[in-house]
């Protein structure tokens, strides 16, 4: 009876199954890792574009809104794009560290964005509808309804261009701020869509009720 | 409570075990390759009793002695009794015009009633028995006979396929007696061949009748007699050189009830023998045979159970998402993307895809039974995904009829064919 091979096959199943599990660490980890990379730089960008922000409305200098509403609207872009990365990393995720505190930086940038949105919107007179829009990040009974929601957010923002923001901002990560957004409309529930910061959407809203809304 | 940490720990203890035994049969196979079909030297031609159990097979007996007949071995030495277990058709009459052909009739008692009863009467110093549907090749006897040159070796079984595979169901079962007979070999090397079938085995006599012959109250007196074997300190060989040709299920409903019945067998089998459960004195029974046994059981349920899980999972909410989208004004395939993200787990599934069809294809390649042309493939592809996942759900309600006890009486429903 060749006994051995009972035991080396259980060695080399321990060291092929170790090797998948550490390159599956890995690549979690290595993503986790460009998440931060990708978030450090936006935050560089973020502080760029505020501050042009900044610097018009201080400065009142109208001539240059144009300028602080494009690079608003181009930060944009980046930003919901990081977002949909940091979402996908987080569902195929399984050894690395939560990402949490990617999600956290990430939901603070939208907030901060979202607040300088309103203030383009006041200094400048910029024409965009703002779509704020609350998902919880730890109900997975609400996967499907999120998934679709940000589908139709998606498809509305690729149909409308500039004429649309997107803000998308935890309901459930305990941040102080998000948390008094949430009190002042009094949105508890997920999904719920905050727009142009006087209405308020409960439950999953269709593509065309939001094209009508978003008149683009 | 979230399931899918449980769902994920079940799918890496899955997936862990899967890969053990492949791996393990192929470290079986990257050392044995070059002797997969040798024989040990013959140094005697033992006089051999044939034993055919018989349960109206009036249409198929005959075949079967002109093929036992015809064997490459000294007339003299080789006796064929057919015990017609109690046939309501003419079995008796068709066996009893074969000269050198001896015919006991009995009152019906199932095959391993029937191969007892022909033990008893059984005078050669090896005893074979032979389904009556069976077709060996001329030679097969001379090629099982040398590996009872070692005297501990209790039994030889032989090499068994499929003949006339004609439908869909035939052909899958083709293919899998070629995977049986393939692992089986190699499960030789672990002395651990837990089933001498019925189509052709041959055992020493003495050491048959020693142990008690075959159990009747077993569904599967092939494994049942097997593990007798080992449990009492004997080897059981494989001559994969000795062909032996079998007919298949032709239906599935025929299908489905075999596969019950060799389970609930196996089954019996593994309670009966539980004691000897990871305990050394009994070989390779206690500490491979039953393990291996059990867990290929515990396996395909539960793989049943965590891949349906998984697929009802992906499924269901892909049909939420689709169904969800129109609903919402979407164009459904522009988004499904987001719901097909592969993962390490993914990795590790394919990896065990990749080595179960290069296994087949080593199987296939080796056992020199090539499927040939693109049905083949057909048949291939179906075997691997909709074949092997049949099992599980025959495996559930053995299992259930086992527990519950609904099976008496199939003792005697086949009693001539494995």
């Amino acid at each position: 009876m060749q006994k051995d091979l009972l035991w080396k096959a259980g060695l080399l199943t321990v060291v092929i199954f170790a090797a998948g599990i550490g390159i599956g660490m890995w690549l979690d980890i290595s993503r986790v890792g460009s998440v931060q990379e990708r978030l450090t730089d936006i935050d560089l960008e973020w502080n760029d574009a505020r501050l042009q922000s900044l610097y018009y409305s201080t400065l009142n200098d109208s001539a240059s809104c144009g300028a602080a509403v494009r690079a608003n609207l181009d930060f944009n872009g980046k930003i919901y794009a990081e977002g949909q990365t940091i979402e996908k990393y987080e569902a195929i995720n399984r050894f690395a560290p939560d990402l949490i505190q990617q999600k956290k930086r990430y939901a603070l940038l939208q907030f901060q964005f979202w607040l300088n949105s309103l203030n383009l919107k006041k200094s400048c007179g910029a024409n965009y509808t703002t779509f704020a829009y609350f998902y919880s990040h730890y109900n997975t009974s609400l996967e499907i309804d999120q998934e679709l929601q940000s589908a139709v957010l998606l498809e509305l923002k690729e149909q409308c261009g500039d004429s649309v923001l997107l803000v998308p901002l935890p309901l459930d990560l305990e941040l102080t701020s998000i948390d008094l957004l949430k009190d002042a409309y009094k949105i508890n529930s997920a999904p719920s869509i905050l727009v142009d910061e006087s209405s308020v959407l409960r439950g999953l809203q269709s593509l065309p009720d939001l094209e009508k809304i978003a008149k683009c | 409570m979230a399931v899918e940490p449980f769902v994920d720990a079940a799918y890496l203890l899955f997936a862990f075990t899967s890969l053990y035994f492949v791996i393990l049969f192929f470290l079986l196979f990257a050392r044995n390759k070059r002797d997969l079909k040798a024989l040990p030297q013959l140094s005697a031609l033992p006089g051999i009793t044939l034993i055919v159990p018989a349960y109206n097979e009036e249409k198929t007996v005959s075949k079967t002695l002109r093929h036992l007949q015809g064997f490459d071995y000294p007339k003299e030495g080789v006796e064929i009794l057919v015990v017609d277990d109690g046939s309501s058709d003419r079995t008796f009459e068709v066996a009893s015009r074969f000269k050198g052909v001896t015919v006991l009739k009995k009152k019906n008692g199932g095959k391993a009633s029937a191969l007892n009863y022909g033990l008893r009467f059984a005078k050669g110093e090896l005893v074979g028995c032979v389904d009556s549907d069976s077709s060996p090749r001329s030679d097969a006897l001379l090629k099982m006979v040398p590996f009872f040159s070692q005297e501990n070796v209790g039994a030889v079984t032989s090499s068994i396929f499929v003949s006339g595979a004609k439908n869909t169901i035939e052909r899958l079962q083709r293919i899998e007696y070629i995977m049986i007979v393939w692992a089986r070999k190699l499960l030789e090397y672990l002395d651990s061949v837990y089933c001498t079938p019925g189509p052709l085995s041959l055992y020493r006599t003495d050491v048959l009748r020693k142990v008690g012959g075959f159990d009747e109250k077993n569904l599967t007196e092939d494994i049942e007699v097997a593990w007798k074997l080992i449990h009492h300190g004997y080897k059981i060989r494989m001559a994969s050189a000795a062909e032996v040709y079998t007919a298949p299920q032709e239906t599935f409903g025929k299908w489905w009830k075999q596969r019950l019945r060799w389970n609930i067998g196996g089954m019996q089998t593994t309670l009966k023998y539980r004691n000897d459960l990871f305990r050394r004195g009994f070989g390779s029974l206690g500490m491979f045979v039953i393990p291996f046994f059990s867990l290929s059981y515990f396996l395909s349920m539960f793989g049943l159970f965590l891949f349906g899980y998984i697929v009802t999972k992906w499924v269901s909410n892909l049909v939420l998402f689709a169904t969800g989208a129109s609903a919402l004004g979407l164009n459904p395939l522009n988004h499904l993307g987001m719901l097909m993200l592969p993962d390490v787990f993914t990795v590790f599934g394919l990896l065990i895809l990749v080595l179960s069809l290069v296994w087949v294809r080593i199987s296939l390649k080796t056992v020199g039974k090539p499927l040939g042309g693109w049905r083949g493939l057909v048949d291939l592809a179906l075997y691997l995904t909709v074949y092997i996942t049949i099992f599980p759900f025959n495996l559930l309600q053995s299992s259930w009829r086992f527990v519950t006890g609904n099976y008496s009486g199939w003792q005697g429903f086949t009693t001539s064919r494995s």
